[in-house]
């Protein structure tokens, strides 16, 4: 990013293929919305383009990305209002044949992402940054302005409120 | 969960565990709930994000290569390298402001107070000048068209110099009501105007985001006259910037109603170079249902350097056009 700081755009797109997937994946997670996810994105990496002076190499990249991808996703939120389109989340997981077993394992997971979505957004995200973007504690103090105990206090409510939730239906 | 504590706390714990067979139960269900958290998959994003991407970091490589930085850049380089320089700069434009306010109070202080000349009365002017009344009105009124008005209209009011008016104000009333719907019209008119020339200077822009506002600029124009038609076309053939050309083309099939602009749409299929265009172009013809474009569709299917995916789509459009 540095490199990008200092003038070589075209560094811009060799971040655009280590991060997008990731970036997509907390995105998803966040909305359950596929286009609006990549759209998202792309508005990601336009705002590290025209805010890359910002970046001061102090802190981690995917800190300060976390950082740009939260502010674009709260601007939608926003934006979207009240209005919450359906969750894209009925073909993901797939397959017609299942034997029972798979398909009791499938429902299993789907009632399990209902759940994760039924979470207040502060802990849903503090378990999508620490289970699915693979961040430590400490990047995610970082990325959420909080300190580390804080971080630890707010995974392990949300960690026990979807215990709670998940248990309810099993 | 995820290895993350330290090896002292993870010998606190497991002490703990061994004496506690309901915090073990706990632990055991998160591992379970933390497993199956990784089985749910996530939906790869589609092929076209990088598409987006890579024409985004072109438009924008475009951009920054027409812009020369100016001091605000530079300013900001330096702000975000040292935060403390944001308070110093603020601190200096302050003193720079104090500064500048005491002198200009200082010089108006000092400044010799202007005497009127001899004769004339300063303050409050003799009642002979009561005749200049009306020409005053007419200074403060300001336009040509304005003064009309206004002289019109006091004079009725007065009902003195017009005798027309003076004895039919309904008359007066109907000529203002009048004039008000030309200067309404006139004003359209000029608004109208001035939007095509922001337009046209819009398109001569070196910005390629500044030339797409100035033809969505277009969009919003009902009569659409031949200068700006004719900047639109330039744009659709010419512009280096195939988000641009793209934007252009919508805009310009929304006017597909008049005979001169699907006329240019077909002549335009065999100037674009990019499949992007060229594969757009051949959807625009396929829902005007243009047949004229057959033949240009034809020719570009000729060219041997022709995008794959766009050779296959033209050739589905011929089959529906045809």
């Amino acid at each position: 990013m540095l490199k990008v700081k200092s003038g070589d755009l075209d560094k811009m797109a060799l971040l655009f293929q280590r991060y997008h997937r990731p970036l997509y994946g907390f995105l998803f997670h966040m909305t359950g919305q596929k286009e609006a996810s990549e759209d998202m994105v792309q508005n990601v990496f336009y705002r590290m383009l025209r805010s890359r002076h910002t970046f001061t190499g102090l802190g981690e990249f995917r800190t300060w990305m976390y950082h740009l991808a939260r502010n674009v996703l709260k601007d939608h939120l926003k934006r979207a209002g009240r209005y919450r389109p359906m969750p894209e989340w009925e073909d993901r997981i797939a397959g017609d044949d299942l034997v029972e077993e798979q398909l009791e394992r499938k429902q299993e997971l789907e009632m399990l992402q209902l759940k994760i979505e039924s979470l207040s957004p502060e802990s849903r995200e503090v378990l999508v940054l620490s289970r699915y973007q693979d961040l430590k504690y400490a990047e995610i103090a970082g990325v959420l302005d909080i300190s580390v105990a804080a971080v630890k206090v707010r995974i392990h409510r949300a960690i026990r409120q979807l215990r709670i939730l998940y248990l309810q239906t099993e | 969960m995820d290895n993350q504590l330290t090896d002292a706390e993870k010998a606190e714990m497991e002490q703990h565990l061994a004496d506690c067979p309901e915090c073990r139960q706990q632990l055991e269900d998160n591992h379970r709930l933390w497993d199956s958290m990784g089985e749910i998959p996530v939906p790869a994003p589609s092929d076209k994000m990088q598409v987006r991407f890579d024409a985004m970091l072109e438009t924008y490589k475009q951009e920054q290569d027409n812009r020369r930085p100016g001091i605000a850049f530079y300013l900001q380089q330096l702000f975000a390298m040292k935060p403390g320089f944001t308070w110093a700069y603020s601190l200096i434009i302050l003193v720079i402001g104090a500064g500048l306010g005491y002198a200009v109070s200082r010089g108006l202080n000092n400044a010799p107070r202007v005497r009127p000349p001899e004769g004339v009365a300063a303050v409050n002017p003799p009642k002979s000048r009561e005749t200049d009344t009306p020409v005053t009105t007419v200074t403060l009124t300001g336009s040509a068209a304005d003064r009309g008005t206004a002289n019109s209209g006091s004079a009725a009011d007065r009902g003195t110099a017009n005798a027309g008016s003076a004895t039919n104000p309904d008359a007066a009333n109907t000529g203002n009501d009048i004039s008000e719907k030309q200067q309404l019209k006139v004003l359209a008119d000029q608004v109208h105007e001035m939007r095509e020339m922001v337009m046209l200077a819009l398109l001569e822009n070196p910005s390629a985001s500044e030339r797409i506002r100035g033809v969505s600029y277009a969009s919003d124009i009902k009569t659409i006259n031949k200068n700006v038609l004719d900047a639109l076309f330039s744009t659709l053939n010419n512009d280096p910037n195939s988000n641009v050309r793209l934007i252009t083309l919508d805009a310009l099939t929304r006017y597909a109603d008049v005979p001169a602009v699907r006329r240019g749409l077909v002549q335009s299929i065999l100037q674009q170079g990019s499949p992007l265009v060229q594969a757009a172009m051949a959807d625009v013809m396929l829902r005007l249902q243009e047949k004229k474009a057959v033949q240009p569709l034809k020719e570009l299917l000729e060219q041997k350097d022709l995008n794959e995916m766009v050779r296959t789509k033209i050739k589905q459009t011929l089959t529906r056009l045809i």
